[in-house]
């Protein structure tokens, strides 16, 4: 049973040169207690596919022209509005990129962490309150009592989204949406988020889709990864299989671009850098593509991948994937 | 003893007042670096409060580091550490407090106005956000010609295009690029426009300022690459400065770990990022996830302390002490300084209790 499934998720986004797709044709599943990373530089649709989740792309200009997103078994694009009050911030929790923005400054912290348990919980605001200084201990706040009534620009970008993930949490959410956690903070605090995830997801056994574009992150934190470019996950699979044996020509090329340690000194004049890089930038997303958008950046690209778009091929027992012909079954290859 | 920078203890020797230094001349000329920055302080007045004096707040303190031709020094360190601050002051865009850069022999920290213009155009920068730093009003040629312009590089409109146009082609733009403004690009292609601008007064010296942080990561690698490409090509001596340790030490020669203000490790990039000193780079280097290639424990779970900064700041000792793991009472009491560990290594550290073990 997964908590969350995506199937063929298109959304396009209208504009005065027509529109532009964001997300094409994605397919995702997160099984309970799991935790799936969606990993794609700017402007594969990572951040769309989450806010499509929630429903909160402002429509126009963006449409979902197809697919369906299944939580707990129900098409989230079929639900009211209240019902999705019910769902949002209650079973689905989410915490974005930038916690400055996303919390309110004028009331405090403990303020923000009682207001999803007052309002989906129904609780009393004596009850709220404990809980919330409960969820303050929970993220690493020290003396919770004495923090709960600061406000959002006296704390630390490090403790501020501590903050965000209290109040995603309070109401004890199915699935959590992390949208790039870690981005706007330094490294030592990073490593401190990402420490509190993974014993979060480890403590509650929630379902977890992590959104960002850093490797590093996602190494700590998945059991699973799906690479998305240019509005298509062309990769998908267990964080083992997709880190140690990527499939598809962009994982691979992306995994190689991150610049190893080094061993011996860099001598001057003598020693040139030189990583492997990809070639090219992400391509325009106008209109419909009947081919690989990988295909212009491609160093194995062949004759087929501009013609029709590659579906996703199975590898080793059906849990790692990739959508390349490269690894289209030999019959189908030959055909 | 032919080369002091490599052979001797001490960082290559200071130029010496006129006289002394003729003396000592021998056989080979010891290599002089092109920057120095020597002492280097900037602190900011901090008003009074309710129940405070009025105090200063140290940026840098006591910064010492040279640069040698054709070398990428890298600096690492979190932000508000005062990486920037000393950028600027390097280029004297602010003024420091106490303290001397000298760059090429001459003292920068000093050089009157119209002198300081004529150095301007061999120090360069480029900053970190491409869509922030290029005026948006502006052609790329523009843009790109302005430096040669200012500085009056070329004579005639012709050749101030072509100069720039040869410019945008050693960045790996096309010349067509020049009719069209900053928007038209992606970040990758606007940083690139960034450094073209930077080159194009052709400059010994160039500043990058988290020059990648804004770009996506297989962007990131074709920035790298065109960065040292250059470097060969134009002979550029580069200050790396970023908060990413694994392309700082991968891309500098020399590299320099800053911490509120202070250089507490510096070293060949190769011993900084295997040695990890002190236990500061050390907390660095765990908080940079592995790479898969490099086969990291990822479930090892490894803690690191909340920082209260203010109270680190305005310890006696060591700033670091009250986070780290080998604190003991002299590290409270007395301030490191920084020193070799091994004779001759030019790796240096500012702790009392390093990591020595590996």
């Amino acid at each position: 049973m997964s908590a969350l499934a995506i199937r063929d998720l298109v959304v396009r986004f209208d504009g005065p040169e027509g529109p532009t797709t964001a997300v094409d044709g994605a397919t995702l599943d997160i099984a309970e207690g799991q935790t799936v990373a969606l990993v794609g530089e700017s402007g594969a649709g990572k951040s769309v596919t989450a806010r499509a989740i929630l429903r909160l792309l402002r429509s126009p200009p963006a449409r979902i022209d197809g697919g369906e997103i299944l939580f707990d078994g129900d098409d989230i694009r079929g639900l009211s509005e209240r019902q999705m009050r019910t769902i949002r911030g209650a079973r689905i929790g989410m915490i974005f990129q930038d916690p400055l923005a996303a919390l309110n400054p004028v009331y405090s912290i403990g303020k923000q962490i009682m207001e999803p348990l007052l309002i989906h919980r129904r609780c009393g605001r004596h009850e709220a309150k404990k809980r919330a200084l409960k969820l303050l201990e929970q993220v690493g706040f020290p003396d919770p009592k004495r923090r709960f009534a600061l406000f959002p620009h006296e704390l630390s970008g490090g403790m501020r989204q501590r903050a965000m993930i209290a109040a995603a949490l309070a109401c004890e959410p199915e699935l959590l949406i992390a949208d790039e956690p870690t981005t706007a903070l330094d490294m030592v605090a990073a490593r401190g988020i990402m420490d509190l995830l993974r014993s979060i997801k480890e403590q509650r056994k929630m379902a977890m889709l992590l959104i960002s574009h850093d490797l590093g992150v996602v190494t700590q934190l998945a059991d699973e990864i799906a690479i998305m470019y240019a509005g298509r996950i062309v990769e998908r699979g267990p964080r083992a299989n997709v880190m140690n044996q990527p499939l598809h020509p962009y994982t691979r090329g992306l995994l190689q671009s991150v610049p190893p340690l080094r061993t011996k000194p860099r001598r001057r004049d003598r020693d040139a850098v030189r990583l492997p890089v990809i070639p090219g930038s992400a391509p325009a997303m106008r209109g419909a593509t009947t081919s690989c958008r990988f295909a212009d950046r491609c160093a194995d690209v062949m004759a087929r991948c501009h013609e029709e778009a590659p579906p996703l091929f199975r590898a080793n027992d059906d849990a790692h994937g990739s959508r390349c012909f490269l690894h289209a079954p030999v019959s189908e290859a030959n055909a | 003893m032919t080369d002091p920078i490599t052979k001797s203890a001490e960082p290559a020797s200071l130029p010496q007042s006129g006289s002394a230094q003729r003396k000592k001349k021998k056989k080979k000329k010891p290599e002089q670096a092109l920057l120095y920055v020597q002492d280097l302080n900037k602190a900011y007045p901090r008003p009074a409060g309710l129940f405070r004096k009025a105090e200063l707040s140290h940026a840098l303190h006591d910064v010492n580091f040279y640069i040698r031709h054709r070398e990428t020094f890298g600096l690492v360190g979190e932000s508000g550490c005062g990486k920037t601050t000393l950028a600027m002051c390097i280029l004297r865009l602010i003024e420091p407090t106490m303290g001397r850069v000298l760059f090429d022999g001459k003292e920068v920290t000093t050089l009157r106005s119209g002198e300081l213009r004529q150095l301007r155009r061999r120090m360069q920068i480029v900053f970190q956000d491409p869509y922030a730093s290029l005026n948006p009003h502006m052609t790329v040629r523009d843009l790109v010609a302005e430096g040669i312009e200012v500085f009056g590089l070329a004579a005639s409109k012709h050749s101030i295009d072509d100069m720039a146009g040869t410019m945008l082609e050693r960045v790996g733009l096309s010349r067509d690029a020049m009719t069209r403004y900053p928007h038209a690009f992606s970040g990758g292609e606007r940083q690139r426009i960034a450094i073209a601008r930077a080159l194009a007064v052709s400059p010994d010296f160039l500043v990058l300022d988290e020059p990648l942080s804004a770009l996506d990561l297989s962007v990131q690698a074709q920035i790298i690459n065109l960065l040292d490409d250059l470097q060969q090509k134009l002979n550029l001596t580069q200050l790396f400065i970023s908060h990413d340790l694994r392309a700082v030490q991968y891309v500098s020669h020399r590299m320099a770990i800053m911490h509120l203000g202070r250089i507490v490790e510096m070293g060949p990039s190769s011993s900084v990022a295997k040695d990890r000193f002190h236990p500061y780079t050390r907390a660095l280097f765990t908080a940079m996830a592995s790479a898969p290639s490099e086969g990291g424990d990822e479930n090892e779970p490894r803690k690191l302390p909340i920082v209260n900064a203010l109270a680190d700041e305005i310890s006696r000792g060591c700033a670091y002490a009250s986070r780290c793991e080998r604190q003991e009472e002299r590290c409270h009491r007395e301030r490191p300084v920084l020193r070799e560990i091994e004779v001759g290594s030019h790796h240096r550290v500012a702790c009392w209790q390093p990591y020595l073990e590996s």
